[in-house]
């Protein structure tokens, strides 16, 4: 990363906290202070409220860890059994002539259908994630496979490299980066799908708990379950792109 | 240098190829050169005129529809664009795929292509000379007789270029053959011992030119009376092959 994009970085990452303490600052002063209670937005202090009763009333600690349990090892499992097998991938993805572009926010919609097939406490939710994050994953190692610069595989075959260590190394290498920059989008799309899939569901995870909040027609409490997630998605996209940086962090 | 020319390298070579459109489109046909031991070897042509084809079968990466191609040594082959790999230091680069370790070879090596210091940089964010060099080094810890290069100055600029070009005529003194292709008369001129010229496909060879300027060449070679000449005498013999080809005049 060049200095200029460290600046880029920073400048952007100040201009975002400065707007969100002035919208923060302006929603206490308007919601507290100056309007009426109204079905618009919750008061400030009942905000607060409504976080703490989120963990003391409907057991959100658990239903976090849940899903996070799941969502994160589905996703570092499936990293991992690519990186086994991406001799199989590569010979799989072969058999496509195109490239992959569906977009991910499909996966939104598969909780209609799967919700009701997989309707299994735990295993069922596991296989979900699994689908619809390899859905995803798929998309990013066939389209990366296609866009690998023809000049490595022939350097490798000059250089008399084994079609195993090129597969293993060269390939997988180049498709590192690609894969760290498909995961910030992952991540979104998969936890909102997984919400939706707990919340059709009803079983267990923070989908679950949406449906309590939704029963009890408690407003204030589905804003904190919103801010809750929206913080959770933000924090995990930061280590996506820290990682990224730490292990793929270049370009072909 | 004694430039004694070796056997034929290329003999009849005709590569014949069906696009996506289903149409049947010929390369190039026919080919016949040698190649200069210990020299230089330039395929001057326009862009688009199977180059890369002729040197992927020159190195054995690709079949010829006909023809053959005679050697007697390792081949190895760099492609135009940037191939070092972007996770690995130079010195990894240069390692990789190796059996057998040897540092003070590795470190001369290093030294030798101007990478000395650089050895724990990646080539990430680097610029073409400097991969190209990591490239070259690649190419020279496996011992090869011949380094094939495909237009290994694109996007180069004009000092670096000349940097490069005395370089890779320091590799012929270890007794290496440099084939390389360029669509660029002043540059290819500079580089080469021989040059062989391509027509636009399907290429034939227009000419080839035995270049007896100094070995040892500097910048002052560009204002040289022998090398104005040659200049003027390739450029006449690609008068008819210009029009609707991208073709380069300036170094």
């Amino acid at each position: 990363m060049t200095h200029e994009d460290l600046n880029t970085n920073k400048s952007r990452v100040i201009f975002f906290s400065r707007l969100i303490s002035v919208l923060i600052f302006i929603y206490i002063l308007l919601f507290e202070f100056i309007l009426l209670p109204n079905q618009f937005l919750p008061k400030p202090t009942i905000l607060i409220e409504s976080f703490l009763s989120l963990f003391s009333d409907y057991n959100f600690r658990y239903a976090l860890l849940h899903t996070t349990s799941i969502i994160y090892a589905v996703i570092f499992l499936l990293y991992w059994m690519y990186r086994f097998l991406n001799s199989v991938t590569i010979k799989f993805s072969s058999l496509i002539p195109f490239k992959l572009n569906y977009t991910s926010y499909a996966v939104i919609f598969a909780p209609l259908f799967f919700s009701f097939w997989l309707d299994i406490p735990l295993w069922g939710e596991v296989l979900y994630v699994f689908i619809v994050v390899d859905f995803q994953f798929f998309k990013t190692i066939h389209n990366s496979l296609r866009d690998i610069k023809p000049e490595y595989i022939i350097a490798s075959k000059s250089l008399e490299i084994s079609q195993k260590d090129a597969e293993t190394t060269i390939i997988w290498n180049l498709l590192k980066p690609e894969i760290f920059k498909s995961y910030k989008q992952i991540n979104i799309t998969t936890w909102m799908s997984v919400i939706l899939f707990e919340y059709f569901t009803a079983l267990d995870g923070t989908g679950s708990v949406l449906t309590s909040l939704v029963l009890y027609h408690d407003f204030s409490g589905i804003i904190a379950f919103m801010i809750v997630i929206t913080l959770l998605i933000f924090v995990a996209n930061l280590v996506i792109g820290y990682l990224h940086k730490k292990f793929a962090d270049w370009e072909q | 240098m004694n430039l004694t020319e070796r056997k034929y390298f290329v003999n009849n070579l005709t590569k014949v190829y069906t696009d996506i459109s289903g149409f049947r489109i010929k390369l190039f046909e026919k080919l016949s050169f040698n190649i200069l031991e210990s020299g230089v070897t330039v395929l001057l042509a326009p862009k688009g005129s199977g180059k890369s084809t002729l040197l992927k079968i020159i190195s054995g990466l690709e079949k010829p529809t006909e023809g053959s191609v005679k050697l007697d040594g390792t081949i190895h082959f760099i492609p135009s664009k940037g191939n070092s790999f972007p996770w690995m230091n130079v010195k990894e680069n240069l390692l990789f795929g190796l059996n057998e370790k040897d540092n003070n070879k590795i470190n001369e090596i290093i030294s030798f292509v101007g990478l000395d210091g650089y050895e724990s940089h990646i080539p990430h964010n680097k610029s073409r000379g400097f991969r190209f060099r990591i490239e070259l080094g690649r190419s020279l810890i496996r011992k090869p007789k011949f380094i094939v290069i495909d237009e290994p100055f694109d996007n180069v600029d004009s000092k670096t270029k000349i940097d490069l070009i005395k370089l890779i005529r320091k590799i012929t003194e270890k007794g290496i053959s440099i084939i390389l292709t360029s669509s660029n008369i002043t540059e290819a001129l500079f580089a080469c011992d021989k040059l062989i010229l391509l027509s636009a496909p399907p290429s034939s060879i227009l000419d080839q030119i035995d270049n007896n300027l100094s070995s040892e060449r500097d910048d002052n070679i560009f204002e040289s009376v022998e090398f104005v000449e040659k200049k003027k005498y390739i450029e006449s013999k690609f008068d008819y092959v210009l029009s609707g080809s991208e073709f380069l005049l300036t170094i």
